[in-house]
Protein backbone atom coordinates (compact mmCIF):
# COMPACT_ATOMS: atom_id res chain seq x y z
CA UNK A 1 0.00 0.00 0.00
CA UNK A 2 2.54 2.48 1.20
CA UNK A 3 4.91 1.57 -1.58
CA UNK A 4 2.11 1.94 -4.07
CA UNK A 5 1.20 5.43 -2.90
CA UNK A 6 4.87 6.40 -2.93
CA UNK A 7 5.03 5.26 -6.51
CA UNK A 8 1.94 7.25 -7.32
CA UNK A 9 3.44 10.37 -5.76
CA UNK A 10 6.57 9.93 -7.83
CA UNK A 11 4.49 9.42 -10.93
CA UNK A 12 2.42 12.51 -10.17
CA UNK A 13 5.55 14.57 -9.56
CA UNK A 14 6.98 13.47 -12.88
CA UNK A 15 3.81 14.15 -14.84
CA UNK A 16 3.35 17.57 -13.27
CA UNK A 17 7.00 18.59 -13.70
CA UNK A 18 7.43 21.54 -16.01
CA UNK A 19 9.88 19.77 -18.33
CA UNK A 20 7.98 16.52 -18.81
CA UNK A 21 6.10 17.59 -21.92
CA UNK A 22 9.09 18.85 -23.84
CA UNK A 23 11.10 15.73 -22.93
CA UNK A 24 8.27 13.56 -24.26
CA UNK A 25 8.21 15.57 -27.48
CA UNK A 26 11.98 15.06 -27.86
CA UNK A 27 11.57 11.35 -27.17
CA UNK A 28 8.86 11.17 -29.81
CA UNK A 29 11.05 12.90 -32.38
CA UNK A 30 13.97 10.60 -31.57
CA UNK A 31 11.88 7.44 -31.88
CA UNK A 32 10.30 8.63 -35.11
CA UNK A 33 13.63 9.64 -36.63
CA UNK A 34 15.37 6.40 -35.64
CA UNK A 35 12.62 4.31 -37.14
CA UNK A 36 11.94 6.17 -40.33
CA UNK A 37 15.01 8.20 -41.24
CA UNK A 38 17.93 6.32 -42.73
CA UNK A 39 21.34 6.93 -41.18
CA UNK A 40 19.81 8.91 -38.31
CA UNK A 41 20.91 6.67 -35.47
CA UNK A 42 24.55 6.40 -36.44
CA UNK A 43 27.41 7.75 -34.36
CA UNK A 44 28.58 9.86 -37.25
CA UNK A 45 25.22 11.57 -37.49
CA UNK A 46 24.96 12.03 -33.75
CA UNK A 47 28.35 13.74 -33.83
CA UNK A 48 27.06 16.21 -36.39
CA UNK A 49 24.21 17.09 -34.04
CA UNK A 50 26.49 17.37 -31.03
CA UNK A 51 28.71 19.80 -32.93
CA UNK A 52 25.81 21.88 -34.25
CA UNK A 53 23.92 22.28 -31.00
CA UNK A 54 26.34 23.98 -28.57
CA UNK A 55 26.76 27.43 -30.14
CA UNK A 56 23.08 28.35 -30.22
CA UNK A 57 22.63 26.36 -27.00
CA UNK A 58 25.20 28.26 -24.98
CA UNK A 59 23.59 31.52 -26.05
CA UNK A 60 20.13 30.07 -25.45
CA UNK A 61 20.62 29.07 -21.82
CA UNK A 62 21.78 32.61 -21.03
CA UNK A 63 18.78 34.07 -22.84
CA UNK A 64 16.56 31.71 -20.81
CA UNK A 65 17.78 33.16 -17.55
CA UNK A 66 17.35 36.70 -18.89
CA UNK A 67 13.88 36.02 -20.27
CA UNK A 68 12.72 34.54 -16.96
CA UNK A 69 13.71 37.84 -15.35
CA UNK A 70 11.47 39.58 -17.87
CA UNK A 71 13.85 40.92 -20.53
CA UNK A 72 15.35 39.71 -23.75
CA UNK A 73 18.35 40.39 -25.88
CA UNK A 74 18.55 40.84 -29.65
CA UNK A 75 22.26 41.71 -29.56
CA UNK A 76 23.53 38.19 -28.86
CA UNK A 77 24.20 37.47 -32.54
CA UNK A 78 26.41 40.55 -32.76
CA UNK A 79 28.32 39.63 -29.61
CA UNK A 80 28.96 36.17 -31.07
CA UNK A 81 31.00 37.95 -33.79
CA UNK A 82 32.30 40.85 -31.69
CA UNK A 83 33.89 38.64 -29.00
CA UNK A 84 36.09 36.61 -31.36
CA UNK A 85 37.15 39.70 -33.32
CA UNK A 86 38.22 41.42 -30.11
CA UNK A 87 40.18 38.30 -29.24
CA UNK A 88 41.95 38.04 -32.61
CA UNK A 89 42.71 41.77 -32.70
CA UNK A 90 44.31 41.53 -29.27
CA UNK A 91 46.28 38.41 -30.21
CA UNK A 92 47.50 40.16 -33.35
CA UNK A 93 48.87 43.05 -31.29
CA UNK A 94 50.97 40.51 -29.37
CA UNK A 95 48.89 40.08 -26.23
CA UNK A 96 49.09 36.49 -24.89
CA UNK A 97 46.21 34.26 -25.95
CA UNK A 98 44.78 33.56 -22.52
CA UNK A 99 44.75 37.22 -21.56
CA UNK A 100 43.07 38.03 -24.88
CA UNK A 101 40.56 35.29 -24.15
CA UNK A 102 39.66 36.79 -20.81
CA UNK A 103 39.48 40.30 -22.25
CA UNK A 104 37.18 39.18 -25.06
CA UNK A 105 34.89 37.47 -22.56
CA UNK A 106 34.90 40.66 -20.51
CA UNK A 107 33.99 42.58 -23.67
CA UNK A 108 30.84 40.45 -23.84
CA UNK A 109 30.13 41.09 -20.17
CA UNK A 110 30.58 44.80 -20.78
CA UNK A 111 28.12 44.84 -23.69
CA UNK A 112 25.64 42.99 -21.48
CA UNK A 113 26.17 45.46 -18.66
CA UNK A 114 25.50 48.42 -20.97
CA UNK A 115 22.30 46.78 -22.23
CA UNK A 116 21.08 46.06 -18.71
CA UNK A 117 22.04 49.45 -17.36
CA UNK A 118 20.24 51.34 -20.12
CA UNK A 119 17.16 49.13 -19.86
CA UNK A 120 16.81 49.42 -16.09
CA UNK A 121 18.04 52.96 -15.54
CA UNK A 122 15.78 54.63 -18.09
CA UNK A 123 13.07 51.99 -18.11
CA UNK A 124 13.34 51.39 -21.86
CA UNK A 125 12.02 48.13 -23.35
CA UNK A 126 14.87 45.69 -23.89
CA UNK A 127 13.57 45.01 -27.40
CA UNK A 128 14.57 48.53 -28.43
CA UNK A 129 17.79 48.84 -26.45
CA UNK A 130 19.19 45.53 -27.65
CA UNK A 131 18.05 46.18 -31.22
CA UNK A 132 20.21 49.29 -31.10
CA UNK A 133 23.01 47.37 -29.41
CA UNK A 134 22.83 44.65 -32.07
CA UNK A 135 23.53 47.23 -34.77
CA UNK A 136 26.18 49.09 -32.78
CA UNK A 137 28.27 46.00 -31.98
CA UNK A 138 27.80 44.53 -35.45
CA UNK A 139 28.99 47.87 -36.77
CA UNK A 140 31.92 47.88 -34.39
CA UNK A 141 32.84 44.38 -35.56
CA UNK A 142 32.71 45.49 -39.20
CA UNK A 143 34.92 48.48 -38.43
CA UNK A 144 37.34 46.37 -36.41
CA UNK A 145 37.57 43.76 -39.18
CA UNK A 146 37.44 46.17 -42.12
CA UNK A 147 34.73 43.87 -43.40
CA UNK A 148 36.95 40.87 -44.02
CA UNK A 149 37.16 37.56 -42.16
CA UNK A 150 39.87 36.87 -39.64
CA UNK A 151 41.79 33.63 -39.17
CA UNK A 152 43.28 32.09 -36.04
CA UNK A 153 47.08 32.01 -35.69
CA UNK A 154 48.98 28.78 -36.34
CA UNK A 155 49.38 27.81 -32.74
CA UNK A 156 46.00 28.28 -31.21
CA UNK A 157 45.59 26.09 -28.13
CA UNK A 158 41.91 27.04 -27.80
CA UNK A 159 41.13 24.85 -30.82
CA UNK A 160 41.56 21.77 -28.69
CA UNK A 161 40.14 23.22 -25.52
CA UNK A 162 36.96 24.65 -27.02
CA UNK A 163 36.37 22.52 -30.10
CA UNK A 164 38.44 19.35 -29.82
CA UNK A 165 37.35 15.90 -28.81
CA UNK A 166 37.18 14.17 -25.47
CA UNK A 167 37.05 10.47 -26.10
CA UNK A 168 34.77 10.52 -29.10
CA UNK A 169 32.57 13.36 -27.86
CA UNK A 170 32.99 16.88 -29.29
CA UNK A 171 34.35 19.12 -26.53
CA UNK A 172 32.00 21.97 -27.41
CA UNK A 173 29.07 19.77 -26.44
CA UNK A 174 30.69 19.04 -23.09
CA UNK A 175 31.07 22.79 -22.53
CA UNK A 176 27.42 23.28 -23.38
CA UNK A 177 26.36 20.49 -21.02
CA UNK A 178 28.58 21.82 -18.24
CA UNK A 179 27.35 25.42 -18.57
CA UNK A 180 23.74 24.26 -18.78
CA UNK A 181 24.14 22.26 -15.56
CA UNK A 182 25.69 25.24 -13.79
CA UNK A 183 22.90 27.61 -14.87
CA UNK A 184 20.27 24.98 -14.07
CA UNK A 185 21.58 24.59 -10.54
CA UNK A 186 21.75 28.35 -10.03
CA UNK A 187 18.24 28.89 -11.37
CA UNK A 188 16.50 26.04 -9.57
CA UNK A 189 18.45 25.73 -6.35
CA UNK A 190 20.04 29.04 -5.39
CA UNK A 191 18.39 32.06 -3.84
CA UNK A 192 19.56 34.00 -6.87
CA UNK A 193 17.40 31.78 -9.07
CA UNK A 194 14.42 32.45 -6.86
CA UNK A 195 15.05 36.18 -7.23
CA UNK A 196 15.25 35.81 -11.01
CA UNK A 197 11.84 34.13 -11.13
CA UNK A 198 10.38 36.73 -8.76
CA UNK A 199 11.81 39.64 -10.79
CA UNK A 200 10.20 38.47 -14.02
CA UNK A 201 7.01 37.16 -12.41
CA UNK A 202 6.01 40.25 -10.45
CA UNK A 203 8.52 43.04 -10.20
CA UNK A 204 6.54 45.02 -7.65
CA UNK A 205 6.13 42.06 -5.31
CA UNK A 206 9.83 41.27 -5.59
CA UNK A 207 10.76 44.87 -4.78
CA UNK A 208 8.43 44.86 -1.79
CA UNK A 209 10.40 41.91 -0.43
CA UNK A 210 13.64 43.83 -0.76
CA UNK A 211 14.88 42.30 -4.01
CA UNK A 212 16.82 44.74 -6.18
CA UNK A 213 15.26 43.74 -9.48
CA UNK A 214 17.36 46.15 -11.56
CA UNK A 215 20.53 44.49 -10.30
CA UNK A 216 19.15 41.05 -11.14
CA UNK A 217 18.30 42.15 -14.68
CA UNK A 218 21.66 43.82 -15.26
CA UNK A 219 23.46 40.76 -13.97
CA UNK A 220 21.46 38.49 -16.28
CA UNK A 221 22.31 40.71 -19.25
CA UNK A 222 25.97 40.33 -18.26
CA UNK A 223 25.62 36.53 -18.13
CA UNK A 224 24.11 36.60 -21.63
CA UNK A 225 26.98 38.79 -22.87
CA UNK A 226 29.55 36.46 -21.33
CA UNK A 227 27.97 33.33 -22.79
CA UNK A 228 27.49 34.91 -26.24
CA UNK A 229 31.13 35.92 -26.41
CA UNK A 230 32.10 32.43 -25.26
CA UNK A 231 29.85 30.86 -27.92
CA UNK A 232 31.60 33.05 -30.51
CA UNK A 233 34.99 31.81 -29.34
CA UNK A 234 33.79 28.21 -29.57
CA UNK A 235 32.68 28.88 -33.12
CA UNK A 236 35.99 30.54 -33.94
CA UNK A 237 37.88 27.52 -32.59
CA UNK A 238 35.63 25.17 -34.52
CA UNK A 239 35.82 26.93 -37.88
CA UNK A 240 39.34 28.32 -37.62
CA UNK A 241 38.16 31.69 -38.86
CA UNK A 242 35.35 34.14 -38.34
CA UNK A 243 33.30 36.41 -40.57
CA UNK A 244 32.13 39.82 -39.39
CA UNK A 245 28.55 38.75 -40.11
CA UNK A 246 28.87 35.54 -38.09
CA UNK A 247 25.98 34.94 -35.75
CA UNK A 248 23.48 37.01 -37.77
CA UNK A 249 20.01 35.70 -37.00
CA UNK A 250 21.24 33.76 -34.01
CA UNK A 251 19.18 35.92 -31.64
CA UNK A 252 16.05 34.50 -33.25
CA UNK A 253 17.22 30.88 -33.17
CA UNK A 254 18.14 31.35 -29.53
CA UNK A 255 14.77 32.84 -28.66
CA UNK A 256 13.05 30.08 -30.67
CA UNK A 257 14.73 27.34 -28.66
CA UNK A 258 14.00 29.15 -25.40
CA UNK A 259 10.32 29.49 -26.26
CA UNK A 260 10.08 25.88 -27.45
CA UNK A 261 11.59 24.93 -24.09
CA UNK A 262 8.62 26.45 -22.29
CA UNK A 263 10.04 29.74 -21.04
CA UNK A 264 7.44 32.50 -20.95
CA UNK A 265 8.34 35.49 -23.10
CA UNK A 266 6.66 37.67 -20.46
CA UNK A 267 8.95 36.31 -17.75
CA UNK A 268 8.46 34.58 -14.42
CA UNK A 269 8.58 31.01 -15.64
CA UNK A 270 10.93 28.85 -17.66
CA UNK A 271 13.60 26.24 -17.51
CA UNK A 272 17.18 25.56 -18.56
CA UNK A 273 16.38 21.90 -19.25
CA UNK A 274 13.57 23.07 -21.51
CA UNK A 275 15.94 25.24 -23.53
CA UNK A 276 18.51 22.45 -23.67
CA UNK A 277 15.88 20.16 -25.16
CA UNK A 278 14.53 22.98 -27.34
CA UNK A 279 17.92 23.46 -29.01
CA UNK A 280 18.17 19.71 -29.57
CA UNK A 281 14.71 19.62 -31.14
CA UNK A 282 15.54 22.41 -33.60
CA UNK A 283 18.88 20.88 -34.49
CA UNK A 284 17.46 17.36 -34.93
CA UNK A 285 14.68 18.73 -37.13
CA UNK A 286 17.28 20.36 -39.34
CA UNK A 287 19.30 17.15 -39.38
CA UNK A 288 16.32 14.97 -40.25
CA UNK A 289 15.29 17.26 -43.10
CA UNK A 290 18.79 17.05 -44.56
CA UNK A 291 18.90 13.27 -44.20
CA UNK A 292 15.46 12.99 -45.78
CA UNK A 293 16.77 14.94 -48.75
CA UNK A 294 14.49 17.94 -48.31
CA UNK A 295 15.82 21.21 -49.76
CA UNK A 296 17.34 23.57 -47.19
CA UNK A 297 14.44 25.98 -47.50
CA UNK A 298 12.22 23.59 -45.58
CA UNK A 299 14.15 24.14 -42.40
CA UNK A 300 12.74 27.56 -41.53
CA UNK A 301 9.20 26.51 -42.31
CA UNK A 302 9.52 23.54 -39.98
CA UNK A 303 11.07 25.47 -37.11
CA UNK A 304 8.30 28.04 -37.43
CA UNK A 305 5.68 25.30 -37.27
CA UNK A 306 7.32 23.72 -34.24
CA UNK A 307 7.37 27.00 -32.36
CA UNK A 308 3.69 27.62 -32.93
CA UNK A 309 2.55 24.06 -32.24
CA UNK A 310 4.60 23.81 -29.04
CA UNK A 311 3.37 27.14 -27.75
CA UNK A 312 -0.23 26.04 -28.36
CA UNK A 313 0.46 22.83 -26.42
CA UNK A 314 1.85 24.91 -23.54
CA UNK A 315 -1.15 27.20 -23.48
CA UNK A 316 -3.46 24.16 -23.29
CA UNK A 317 -1.61 23.04 -20.17
CA UNK A 318 -2.17 26.36 -18.48
CA UNK A 319 -5.93 26.34 -19.05
CA UNK B 1 10.15 56.70 34.64
CA UNK B 2 9.57 54.46 31.67
CA UNK B 3 7.63 55.86 28.79
CA UNK B 4 6.15 53.52 26.22
CA UNK B 5 7.58 54.39 22.81
CA UNK B 6 5.34 54.30 19.76
CA UNK B 7 6.02 51.49 17.29
CA UNK B 8 6.15 54.02 14.46
CA UNK B 9 6.38 57.78 14.65
CA UNK B 10 6.24 59.92 11.55
CA UNK B 11 7.37 63.50 12.10
CA UNK B 12 6.84 66.32 9.59
CA UNK B 13 7.40 64.16 6.54
CA UNK B 14 7.40 66.07 3.24
CA UNK B 15 8.05 64.80 -0.24
CA UNK B 16 8.45 66.90 -3.35
CA UNK B 17 8.60 65.67 -6.91
CA UNK B 18 10.21 68.62 -8.66
CA UNK B 19 7.74 71.41 -7.85
CA UNK B 20 4.87 69.12 -6.97
CA UNK B 21 4.33 68.66 -3.24
CA UNK B 22 3.15 65.07 -2.80
CA UNK B 23 3.34 65.25 0.99
CA UNK B 24 3.53 68.27 3.28
CA UNK B 25 4.49 68.01 6.95
CA UNK B 26 2.64 64.82 7.72
CA UNK B 27 2.98 63.48 11.28
CA UNK B 28 1.34 60.63 13.20
CA UNK B 29 2.05 57.83 15.64
CA UNK B 30 1.12 54.18 15.65
CA UNK B 31 1.35 51.67 18.51
CA UNK B 32 1.73 47.93 18.36
CA UNK B 33 -1.63 46.14 18.33
CA UNK B 34 -3.18 49.21 16.74
CA UNK B 35 -4.84 49.25 13.35
CA UNK B 36 -4.73 52.60 11.63
CA UNK B 37 -6.81 53.47 8.61
CA UNK B 38 -4.83 55.73 6.29
CA UNK B 39 -7.56 57.14 4.11
CA UNK B 40 -7.86 59.68 1.35
CA UNK B 41 -9.01 60.02 -2.20
CA UNK B 42 -6.87 59.06 -5.19
CA UNK B 43 -3.83 61.32 -5.37
CA UNK B 44 -3.98 62.26 -1.69
CA UNK B 45 -0.42 61.03 -1.08
CA UNK B 46 -1.18 57.69 0.57
CA UNK B 47 1.00 55.66 -1.77
CA UNK B 48 3.86 58.11 -1.50
CA UNK B 49 3.73 57.87 2.28
CA UNK B 50 3.65 54.06 2.18
CA UNK B 51 6.60 54.02 -0.21
CA UNK B 52 8.55 56.22 2.18
CA UNK B 53 7.84 53.98 5.17
CA UNK B 54 8.66 50.87 3.15
CA UNK B 55 12.01 52.34 2.12
CA UNK B 56 11.31 52.70 -1.60
CA UNK B 57 11.30 56.51 -1.55
CA UNK B 58 13.34 58.94 0.50
CA UNK B 59 11.44 61.81 2.11
CA UNK B 60 12.50 65.36 1.17
CA UNK B 61 12.39 66.26 4.85
CA UNK B 62 11.10 64.96 8.16
CA UNK B 63 11.95 62.10 10.50
CA UNK B 64 10.88 58.51 11.06
CA UNK B 65 11.18 56.79 14.44
CA UNK B 66 10.78 53.10 15.12
CA UNK B 67 10.30 52.21 18.78
CA UNK B 68 11.55 55.66 19.59
CA UNK B 69 14.71 55.31 17.59
CA UNK B 70 15.33 57.61 14.65
CA UNK B 71 15.90 55.72 11.41
CA UNK B 72 16.83 56.69 7.88
CA UNK B 73 15.35 54.02 5.63
CA UNK B 74 17.81 53.27 2.86
CA UNK B 75 15.98 50.56 0.90
CA UNK B 76 13.06 48.19 1.10
CA UNK B 77 15.49 45.57 2.37
CA UNK B 78 16.37 47.93 5.23
CA UNK B 79 12.71 48.43 6.13
CA UNK B 80 12.08 44.70 6.07
CA UNK B 81 15.01 44.12 8.41
CA UNK B 82 13.50 46.65 10.79
CA UNK B 83 10.28 44.64 10.84
CA UNK B 84 8.24 46.57 8.28
CA UNK B 85 6.38 44.46 5.72
CA UNK B 86 4.49 45.92 2.76
CA UNK B 87 1.62 44.12 1.08
CA UNK B 88 0.19 45.58 -2.12
CA UNK B 89 -3.17 45.01 -3.66
CA UNK B 90 -3.16 41.73 -5.53
CA UNK B 91 0.53 41.94 -6.28
CA UNK B 92 2.16 40.82 -3.07
CA UNK B 93 2.92 37.37 -4.48
CA UNK B 94 4.24 36.02 -7.76
CA UNK B 95 1.64 34.01 -9.68
CA UNK B 96 4.13 32.00 -11.72
CA UNK B 97 5.96 30.71 -8.63
CA UNK B 98 4.80 28.06 -6.19
CA UNK B 99 3.83 28.73 -2.58
CA UNK B 100 7.05 27.98 -0.79
CA UNK B 101 9.15 29.94 -3.27
CA UNK B 102 6.78 32.85 -2.69
CA UNK B 103 6.69 32.62 1.08
CA UNK B 104 10.48 32.67 1.29
CA UNK B 105 10.97 35.12 -1.60
CA UNK B 106 13.76 37.48 -0.55
CA UNK B 107 14.30 35.48 2.67
CA UNK B 108 15.28 32.06 1.36
CA UNK B 109 16.64 29.49 3.77
CA UNK B 110 20.07 28.78 2.34
CA UNK B 111 23.31 27.04 3.17
CA UNK B 112 26.66 28.81 3.28
CA UNK B 113 26.93 28.72 -0.53
CA UNK B 114 23.60 30.39 -1.21
CA UNK B 115 21.77 27.22 -2.19
CA UNK B 116 18.24 26.86 -0.92
CA UNK B 117 17.35 24.17 1.57
CA UNK B 118 14.23 23.20 -0.32
CA UNK B 119 12.96 20.54 2.06
CA UNK B 120 13.25 22.87 5.02
CA UNK B 121 11.45 25.60 3.07
CA UNK B 122 8.65 23.25 2.04
CA UNK B 123 8.29 21.98 5.62
CA UNK B 124 8.08 25.49 7.08
CA UNK B 125 5.73 26.68 4.34
CA UNK B 126 3.40 23.77 5.04
CA UNK B 127 3.43 24.76 8.70
CA UNK B 128 2.38 28.30 7.83
CA UNK B 129 -0.36 27.10 5.51
CA UNK B 130 -1.77 24.59 7.97
CA UNK B 131 -1.29 26.30 11.32
CA UNK B 132 -1.36 30.06 10.78
CA UNK B 133 -4.14 30.10 8.26
CA UNK B 134 -6.76 27.58 7.26
CA UNK B 135 -7.80 28.57 3.78
CA UNK B 136 -7.79 25.18 2.18
CA UNK B 137 -4.33 25.19 0.65
CA UNK B 138 -2.87 21.73 1.04
CA UNK B 139 0.49 21.81 -0.65
CA UNK B 140 3.14 24.48 -0.60
CA UNK B 141 4.23 23.24 -4.01
CA UNK B 142 1.03 24.53 -5.57
CA UNK B 143 1.32 27.49 -7.97
CA UNK B 144 0.17 30.78 -6.45
CA UNK B 145 -1.60 31.64 -9.70
CA UNK B 146 -4.19 29.00 -8.84
CA UNK B 147 -5.22 30.74 -5.61
CA UNK B 148 -8.02 33.26 -5.25
CA UNK B 149 -7.21 36.89 -4.50
CA UNK B 150 -8.30 36.49 -0.88
CA UNK B 151 -6.15 33.40 -0.37
CA UNK B 152 -3.15 35.24 -1.76
CA UNK B 153 -3.58 38.14 0.66
CA UNK B 154 -3.99 35.74 3.57
CA UNK B 155 -0.77 33.96 2.60
CA UNK B 156 1.08 37.27 2.29
CA UNK B 157 -0.06 38.37 5.75
CA UNK B 158 0.69 34.97 7.31
CA UNK B 159 4.16 35.18 5.81
CA UNK B 160 4.78 38.51 7.51
CA UNK B 161 3.61 36.98 10.80
CA UNK B 162 5.89 33.98 10.35
CA UNK B 163 8.87 36.30 9.98
CA UNK B 164 7.76 38.16 13.11
CA UNK B 165 7.34 41.49 11.36
CA UNK B 166 6.11 44.23 13.69
CA UNK B 167 4.47 46.64 11.28
CA UNK B 168 2.29 45.76 8.32
CA UNK B 169 1.64 48.26 5.55
CA UNK B 170 -1.42 47.08 3.68
CA UNK B 171 -1.77 49.05 0.47
CA UNK B 172 -5.39 48.71 -0.72
CA UNK B 173 -5.39 45.02 0.25
CA UNK B 174 -9.06 44.49 -0.51
CA UNK B 175 -9.32 46.45 -3.73
CA UNK B 176 -9.11 43.60 -6.17
CA UNK B 177 -11.23 41.21 -4.12
CA UNK B 178 -14.83 40.09 -4.27
CA UNK B 179 -17.05 41.21 -1.39
CA UNK B 180 -16.90 37.81 0.28
CA UNK B 181 -13.13 37.53 -0.07
CA UNK B 182 -12.67 41.04 1.22
CA UNK B 183 -14.64 40.12 4.35
CA UNK B 184 -12.41 37.10 4.93
CA UNK B 185 -9.25 39.16 4.60
CA UNK B 186 -10.65 41.86 6.92
CA UNK B 187 -11.45 39.25 9.55
CA UNK B 188 -7.97 37.86 9.22
CA UNK B 189 -6.42 41.30 9.65
CA UNK B 190 -8.54 42.06 12.72
CA UNK B 191 -6.95 39.05 14.40
CA UNK B 192 -3.47 40.54 13.94
CA UNK B 193 -3.92 42.76 16.99
CA UNK B 194 -3.62 39.70 19.19
CA UNK B 195 -0.20 39.09 17.68
CA UNK B 196 1.01 42.51 18.78
CA UNK B 197 1.41 43.76 15.24
CA UNK B 198 0.79 47.34 14.20
CA UNK B 199 -1.12 47.76 10.96
CA UNK B 200 -1.48 50.67 8.56
CA UNK B 201 -4.41 49.94 6.29
CA UNK B 202 -4.42 52.17 3.23
CA UNK B 203 -7.65 52.58 1.35
CA UNK B 204 -9.98 55.02 -0.30
CA UNK B 205 -12.88 52.77 0.61
CA UNK B 206 -13.79 53.83 4.14
CA UNK B 207 -16.32 50.99 4.42
CA UNK B 208 -13.55 48.43 4.40
CA UNK B 209 -11.55 49.95 7.16
CA UNK B 210 -14.11 51.57 9.44
CA UNK B 211 -15.15 48.50 11.39
CA UNK B 212 -11.57 47.36 11.70
CA UNK B 213 -9.53 50.40 12.59
CA UNK B 214 -8.73 51.90 15.99
CA UNK B 215 -7.77 55.23 14.53
CA UNK B 216 -7.75 57.15 11.29
CA UNK B 217 -5.37 59.49 9.53
CA UNK B 218 -6.91 61.36 6.62
CA UNK B 219 -4.83 62.78 3.80
CA UNK B 220 -5.98 65.30 1.25
CA UNK B 221 -3.68 66.66 -1.47
CA UNK B 222 -0.59 65.73 0.47
CA UNK B 223 -1.68 67.22 3.77
CA UNK B 224 -2.97 65.59 6.89
CA UNK B 225 -6.48 66.91 7.39
CA UNK B 226 -7.51 64.73 10.27
CA UNK B 227 -6.23 62.33 12.93
CA UNK B 228 -8.88 60.67 15.08
CA UNK B 229 -9.42 57.84 17.47
CA UNK B 230 -12.38 55.92 16.23
CA UNK B 231 -14.59 56.91 19.18
CA UNK B 232 -14.16 60.58 18.27
CA UNK B 233 -15.32 60.42 14.68
CA UNK B 234 -18.24 59.17 12.64
CA UNK B 235 -18.11 57.60 9.23
CA UNK B 236 -19.94 60.62 7.76
CA UNK B 237 -17.33 62.99 9.11
CA UNK B 238 -14.54 60.85 7.67
CA UNK B 239 -16.17 60.82 4.27
CA UNK B 240 -16.57 64.63 4.33
CA UNK B 241 -12.90 65.00 5.19
CA UNK B 242 -11.78 62.64 2.48
CA UNK B 243 -13.77 64.53 -0.13
CA UNK B 244 -13.42 68.17 0.96
CA UNK B 245 -10.31 67.98 3.10
CA UNK B 246 -11.54 70.73 5.40
CA UNK B 247 -11.39 70.56 9.13
CA UNK B 248 -13.53 73.67 9.53
CA UNK B 249 -16.44 71.85 8.12
CA UNK B 250 -16.04 69.07 10.66
CA UNK B 251 -15.88 71.54 13.51
CA UNK B 252 -19.07 73.10 12.29
CA UNK B 253 -20.67 69.72 12.22
CA UNK B 254 -19.57 68.99 15.73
Amino acid sequence: MDKNSNFKTILRNISSHKDTKILLILLGILVFSSLFIRNFNTWRNLRVILINVPIVGIVGIGVTMLMISGEFDLSVGSIVAFGPFVMLSLVNTGIPIYISLILSLLAGVFVGFLNGFIVTNWNIPSLIVTLGAAMIWRGATLILSQGSPSTIPKHFPLRKILAGELGKVPVQFIWFLLLAIILWIILEYSYYGNWVFATGGNRMAAEARGINTSKIKIFNFMIVGLLSSFAGLVQLSQLGSIFPLQGSGMELSAIASVVIGGTLISGGAGSIIGTFVGVLIISITNNVLILAGAPGYWYQLFVGLIIIVVVIVYSLRRE
Amino acid sequence: MHEEKALLKIENISKNFNKFKALENVSFELDSNEIMGLVGDNGAGKSTLIKIISGLLKPSSGNIYINGEKVILKSSRHSINLGIETIHQESSLVDTMNMYRNIFMGREITNAFGFMKKYKMIEEANKILNEKISIGIQSSEQLVGNLSGGQKQAVAVATAMYFKQKLLLLDEPTNALSVKEAQQVLKFISELKKENIGVIFVTHNINHVYSLADKFVILNRGQKVGDFKKENVTMEQLIELIIYGKEKRIKKLQ
